[in-house]
């Protein structure tokens, strides 16, 4: 097994001025193994944002730990080091965007890491090219659509040379097109350039390709698996406000109606092929 | 309740200028009393700039928009008065809480209706039932609240007019499952209670094809598709010809028609979809 760059063990959390709410956090542990896709799935409140900003010490845990590659977030010497390690995209493309020229958006981190200007420029162009946005580098983020902002975004965080990028619901505000993009463009970073992604998404089918799904409720993990095994459990995550891909959805349905049908078809042609071979 | 028509509707951003360009062009649509009708389209396709136009907001380049057949743009008092008939809650309105408690926010619409203050504290009570916002938050900032109440109480300041016809533009974006479910119900619930005409742009073909009974489908500021959730979803190459997806549901049955099983009908729900499963396998046939 490879290492585990993030290591999440029994983290507690509750923020100032909410001492007398229940934790945000309440004993999450998980942990994500180097050059992995992983999904966090939770409803609202569940606590998903909050463990994302434990991944590169925005936020340190109340009680328990996070080791990224090792170092503790609350080890402030390292803070540096981990924010090289893990970069952070969020939800709104428009919060994100600092600068009036594309690429002068993208130079920003490295700028304020101290690389070097002509290691800047190489950066910046790989980086662009990676999210498919090179073409853009000259335009003015405010007239991109919301899927090329997402994507500039991204390109922002690929110029500090993260190892891993933890993505806070990064489709949220996207249309079809624009989640498409953002999606294939993560999923290639990972499967071709091995940078380890950690997808926050309430978006079911988005975790479809994943290596490993987890789901958070009331502050903890409550389940973890690959993609087939989380979704099959439907009762489950109904339980906990979640919904399932509508693949799944529908042969569990079917499967109430008696019928024999596998619980891990998850995408549209192991769904089709699944009833095809029922009705021939 | 009001009929909305548009004739040729056409608007153009930044006329002469560089930046000039045509977001809605010769759009005419008749919406009757009481419809739910889908709105959808890609980004920059047109139905944002299509329903700010329905109250007034934006005004057409050329062309009419008519409210029960009355022009609502030939006074500045008919385009003020549309306002109130017609609700309009944006994306992400929790943006738009600006008062210091739940109560006064929601009491906005109807203070500037000039109704009488036992007229607006009725009406804010009701419009709170429909959306779930419970009393005990009147008193609240609305800073104070989560995401899911901060658009609820939005859409209670809007739904505390009364409009007969409620626009709203991509309400559950950015909601988890439990809060887009919710948030449809108590839009139905309201139209069902009232017998308003809902009006609902959105992205998300899986929640458009459950509720909405009529779709129009906007491509480069037109109108390229009219017709039932049945009608549209059915032809799905178009659909994704303009960069459009179609329901999952939709996708597995367009599989299995290639895979030689012949679902009857068009599905776009999961449960179409199982129900012709179980009756194709209670001896339909397959070819």
């Amino acid at each position: 097994m490879k290492q585990s760059i993030i290591q999440v063990k029994n983290v507690s959390f509750k923020y100032e001025g909410e001492e007398n709410l229940p934790p945000v956090l309440d004993g999450a542990s998980l942990e994500i193994e180097e050059g992995s896709f992983a999904v966090i799935l939770g409803h609202n409140g569940s606590g998903k944002s909050t463990l994302a900003k434990h991944l590169n010490g925005i936020l340190v845990p109340s009680e328990g730990s996070v080791l990224i590659d090792g170092m503790d977030t609350r080890d402030t010497e390292r803070l540096l080091d981990i924010r090289r390690t893990v970069g952070m995209v969020f939800q709104n493309p428009d919060n994100q965007m600092v600068a009036s020229v594309v690429e002068d958006d993208v130079a920003f981190a490295p700028e304020n890491l101290g690389v070097p200007s002509e290691e800047i420029r190489v950066r910046v162009d790989e980086a662009l090219r990676l999210v498919d946005m090179y073409d853009y580098r000259q335009h003015s983020p405010h007239l991109l659509s919301g899927g090329q902002k997402q994507r500039v975004a991204i390109a922002g965080v690929i110029a500090m040379r993260p190892r891993c990028i933890v993505l806070d619901e990064p489709t949220a505000m996207l249309d079809p097109q624009g989640r498409r993009e953002v999606i294939s463009t993560i999923k290639r970073l990972c499967r071709e350039n091995g940078i380890t992604i950690v997808l926050i998404t309430h978006h079911m089918n988005e975790a479809v390709d994943a290596d490993r799904v987890f789901v958070m409720s009331k502050g903890r993990v409550v389940g973890e698996g690959t993609p087939k095994e989380v979704f099959s459990k439907v009762e489950t995550l109904k339980a906990e406000g979640l919904t399932v891909p509508d693949t799944a959805e529908l042969l569990w349905q079917l499967r109430q109606k008696g019928l024999n049908f596998p619980a891990d078809a998850l995408t549209v042609e192991e769904c089709a092929q699944a009833i095809y071979k029922e009705l021939s | 309740m009001p009929d909305i028509k548009t004739e040729a509707l056409t608007h153009i951003y930044s006329p002469d200028s560089p930046f000039e360009s045509v977001a809605l062009e010769n759009v005419n649509i008749e919406i009757a009393q009481g419809e739910f009708v889908g709105l959808i389209g890609h980004t920059g396709s047109g139905k944002s700039t299509f329903v700010q136009h329905l109250n007034g907001l934006l005004l057409p380049s050329s062309g009419r928009v008519l409210i029960d057949g009355v022009d609502i743009n030939s006074t500045k008092k008919l385009r003020h008065d549309t306002r109130f008939k017609i609700g309009l809650v944006f994306q992400y309105p929790e943006y738009q809480l600006f008062e210091e408690t739940v109560y006064r926010d929601i009491a906005f619409g109807p203070r500037n209706m000039k109704l009488p203050k036992e007229e607006i504290d009725e009406r804010i009570r009701e419009a709170s039932g429909f959306v779930g916002v419970p009393e005990s938050l009147f008193d609240k900032s609305p800073l104070e609240l989560s995401g899911g109440q901060k658009r609820r109480v939005a859409i209670a300041g809007v739904i505390a007019m009364r409009p007969g016809v409620l626009v709203l533009d991509e309400p559950t974006a950015g909601l988890d499952p439990e809060g887009c479910a919710s948030i449809l119900k108590n839009i139905t619930d309201y139209r069902e209670a009232t017998g308003a005409t809902v009006i609902l742009v959105s992205h998300s073909m899986e929640d458009i094809a459950r509720i909405a009974e009529r779709l129009i489908v906007f491509d480069g500021g037109h109108t390229v598709m009219d017709g039932t959730p049945k009608d549209i979803f059915s032809q799905a190459d178009r659909l994704r010809a303009i960069g459009l997806d179609v329901p999952v549901v939709t996708d597995i049955a367009s599989r299995l028609c290639e895979l030689g099983v012949i679902i009857p009908g068009c599905c776009y729900t999961v449960e179409q979809l199982r129900d012709a499963v179980l009756s194709l396998r209670k001896g339909g046939q397959t070819c």
